[in-house]
């Protein structure tokens, strides 16, 4: 098992220019460290503005990161100009959450399939067509479909049509972010069984962006859980649904509704909303909403209101960054 | 538990799907006596849709009969895939169809009115203003991007008529602390680019209870919402429902939802109502094969390892809907006879629970297997 994908104390701050303000940081990735093992899915999940599209694409720098390191296949990333990085794109690609907006809308489907191919070079112009149709077939669609508009497909198609878009430069890497959150139960469900079916076949790393846990459950081997540009916890899908150890884990594990109506309580809803990241609270940033930073008498502990605590495995259990963490004394 | 299968909806007219439908119509002979029985001891609901047709044009029927009751103070469930009709049917109860939508047939009462369908445009636009309201995915439709909260929610309450400024002023004060909205002083004169996903949601559903409705009608209120916040929304419809006695229309897409907050819940496929039972025994006794892929499809949360239950295909188009069931292209149980007739919808509850009102009706050939 090695690593394809190293990220060590990443940043993103984006600055605000507001008319009747001073300029103000939004600190969108904060202090970021990160392995993909080669061959898994890592899912990152987290509520909106958490910011997991910012590091998605710094990642991949489709955005520029402020500091840190990203090695991938034991290359920094952050060190290649801009004509490397062009040719290292190939080996990573990026399926979106709104496959409407990623494709062309005067494209036909074939074309749009065929444009990577193109750019890169990646095969001779006569074998285009061919590898289109086989793209095409890889991810379930019909072949009579290329020469659609994306407006002429359902929602699920065109999710599919980004995927093969994706694949046609035969990446080692796929980071999808939110690709099925816009999509119906039923059809998720196909769309999250044709990634499992290509991550085996490509033997492809894959990085999953999503706003809801129940959404990785059946596809992820890790999960990231991210607040406020943080990662919080980080650890094997099955320990994270089965222990949880971050106070935030365990609140967004408790409201996803389940599906038996028997099991109905009235489960303590995390109250508030995320703060905006524009003044994110000090010390541990999930402070104001966490039952646990709360002694018996209502008022804080001051570790969680003063302190920052940073992502620590302990040795028994998954790193957490928490200063009380379950499963632990 | 014997269980007694009669057709719902008349059969005669229809093609016979074989043995399975002369066993069921044998079946209908021997209750339905015990079936006028049930109907007259129910109490009328509070809104009743009965057989209601609406297309864009021959061929083109995007609602086929649909038959639909909610109760006064219950949250009934409309769940179904994408395309299936679901928002339809909550227009056509609010009297709004896009254009080029045609109500072919059908009644609908609600308590103590006519049927609606026959009413004018001003008598609908009054049911609308008092008695029906609605609320979407998306809250900035609802909401006028120029006015502020305040002002918005206190028009509303003046358009019933009897309140001064004042007083609208501190009834929107009151409507926003009823939806927990926090900081509901403030909030009063913010606009609504200033507010969070959840907070809009809230806000919007406090502009819906101004007007003291009946009838909410939600239209996947919160799919556009992180789960914490969902979690939030559908608590307070919950106790809405408990502390004012409003009834919900909940369309919903998440089974999930369903489960925690509803009483009954109805299932669409292309147009029409392919099961409908009380909360428990639709998860208990799912028995439309739609139902059960559908529930198949919801992750289990158990941590165990991962199975790909999805529906083969999708949701046909209404300009090319399947012969027969209009499932049987997608239906892993389909009999032959399924591509060739098409089945009623038989109510499989017994005697018993169709007295205690827990009616569980379903439209599959198979549905006296259970
Ligand atoms: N181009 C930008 N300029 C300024 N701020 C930005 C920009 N892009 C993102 N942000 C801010 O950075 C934070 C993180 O955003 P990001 O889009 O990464 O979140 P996310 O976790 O992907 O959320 P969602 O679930 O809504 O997609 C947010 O507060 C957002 O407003
Ligand atoms: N304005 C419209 N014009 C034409 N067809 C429509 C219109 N609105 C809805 N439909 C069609 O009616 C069917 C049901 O739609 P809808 O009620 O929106 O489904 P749901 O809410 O269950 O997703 C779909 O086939 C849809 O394409
Ligand atoms: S550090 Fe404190 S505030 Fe933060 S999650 Fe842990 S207990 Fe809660
Ligand atoms: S009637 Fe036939 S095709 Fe339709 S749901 Fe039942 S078994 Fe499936
Ligand atoms: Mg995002
Ligand atoms: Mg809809």
């Amino acid at each position: 098992m090695t690593t394809l994908l190293e990220v060590r104390n990443l940043s993103k701050s984006f600055i605000w220019r507001l008319p009747w303000r001073q300029r103000q940081y939004l600190k969108a990735v904060d202090e970021v460290n990160l392995d993909v093992v080669r061959g898994e899915c890592l899912a990152v999940v987290g509520e909106s503005g958490s910011g997991k599209t910012t590091l998605g694409r710094c990642l991949l720098r489709l955005l520029e990161p402020d500091t840190g390191e990203i090695h991938f296949d034991g290359e920094d990333l952050i060190q290649l100009t801009r004509r490397q990085l062009r040719r290292r794109r190939v080996q990573f690609q990026m399926v979106f959450q709104d496959s409407a907006a990623a494709l062309d809308p005067r494209m036909r489907i074939a074309a749009s399939i065929a444009e990577p191919i193109r750019f890169h070079h990646l095969r001779p112009a006569a074998e285009v067509d061919s590898r289109v149709n086989s793209l095409l077939e890889l991810v379930g669609l019909a072949a009579s479909l290329n020469d659609r508009y994306p407006h002429q497909l359902s929602g699920g198609q065109r999710q599919r049509v980004g995927i093969a878009r994706a694949l046609a430069t035969e990446p080692k890497l796929l980071l999808l972010d939110e690709p099925v959150s816009a999509l119906d139960v039923s059809v998720r469900a196909q769309i999250l069984g044709l990634l499992a079916e290509l991550r085996q076949r490509l033997a492809l790393t894959m990085i999953f962006i999503a706003h809801d846990l129940a959404m990785v459950e059946q596809i992820a081997d890790r999960v990231a859980v991210m607040y406020l540009g943080r990662v919080v916890e980080i650890g094997d899908r099955r320990a994270i649904f089965k222990q949880p150890r971050h106070p935030y884990t365990r609140s967004l594990l408790r409201a996803i509704p389940i599906p038996d109506p028997r099991r109905r309580q009235r489960r303590e809803v995390l109250t508030g909303e995320v703060p905006s990241p524009l003044s994110p609270p000090p010390g541990c940033a999930f402070h104001p909403r966490c039952a646990t930073a709360r002694k018996p008498d209502g008022s804080l502990k001051p570790l969680c209101s003063e302190v920052k605590p940073e992502l620590v495995a302990s040795d028994s259990a998954h790193p957490v960054a928490c200063h009380y963490p379950t499963g632990e004394s | 538990m014997t269980c007694l299968v009669y057709p719902i909806e008349t059969m005669s007219a229809r093609a016979t799907a074989g043995d399975a439908t002369d066993r069921l119509a044998n079946a209908t002979d021997r209750v339905a006596n015990a079936t006028d029985r049930v109907a007259s001891l129910e109490a009328a609901p509070l809104l009743r849709l009965r057989d209601l047709s609406v297309s864009f044009g021959p061929g083109q029927e995007v609602l086929r009969r649909v038959n639909l009751t909610i109760d006064k103070g219950e949250i009934v469930g409309l769940v179904g895939e994408s395309g299936s009709g679901k928002t339809l049917t909550a227009l056509s109860i609010l009297g709004l169809l896009p254009p080029g939508a045609r109500t072919e047939e059908g009644q609908i009462w609600l308590d103590g009115t006519d049927n609606l369908l026959q009413l004018d445009e001003k008598q609908r636009r009054q049911i609308r203003a008092r008695r029906l309201a609605m609320i979407f995915q998306e809250p900035m439709s609802a909401l006028n991007p120029v006015f502020s909260l305040g002002y918005q929610i206190g028009e509303v309450l003046r358009l019933g008529g009897r309140m001064d400024r004042g007083q609208a002023r501190r009834e929107a004060r009151r409507l926003l602390e009823r939806v927990a909205m926090p900081d509901p002083e403030r909030r009063l004169r913010s606009f609504p680019h200033q507010l969070s996903g959840g907070q809009l949601q809230r806000a919007m559903i406090a502009m819906a209870l101004a007007a003291g409705p009946d009838l909410l009608l939600a239209d996947e209120p919160t799919t556009a919402l992180d789960v914490t916040v969902q979690a939030q929304v559908l608590e307070l419809l919950t106790d809405l429902r408990s502390q004012l006695g409003l009834a919900v229309l909940l369309i919903t897409h998440d089974l999930g939802v369903v489960a925690q907050c509803c009483d009954r819940v109805v299932v669409m496929y292309s147009g029409q109502v392919v099961e409908e039972a009380p909360v428990e025994e639709l998860f208990s006794h799912p028995s439309h094969p739609y139902t059960r892929a559908l529930l198949d499809a919801v992750p289990k949360l158990d941590g165990r390892d991962p199975s790909f239950l999805g529906i083969p295909g999708r949701v046909p188009e209404i300009q090319a809907l399947p012969s027969g069931c209009t499932f049987h292209p997608r239906c892993r149980v389909a009999l032959e006879t399924c591509s060739r007739s098409e089945p009623d919808l038989y109510s499989i509850s017994s005697i018993g629970e169709a007295v205690r009102g827990q009616h569980h009706s379903c439209r599959c050939f198979l549905v006296e297997d259970r």
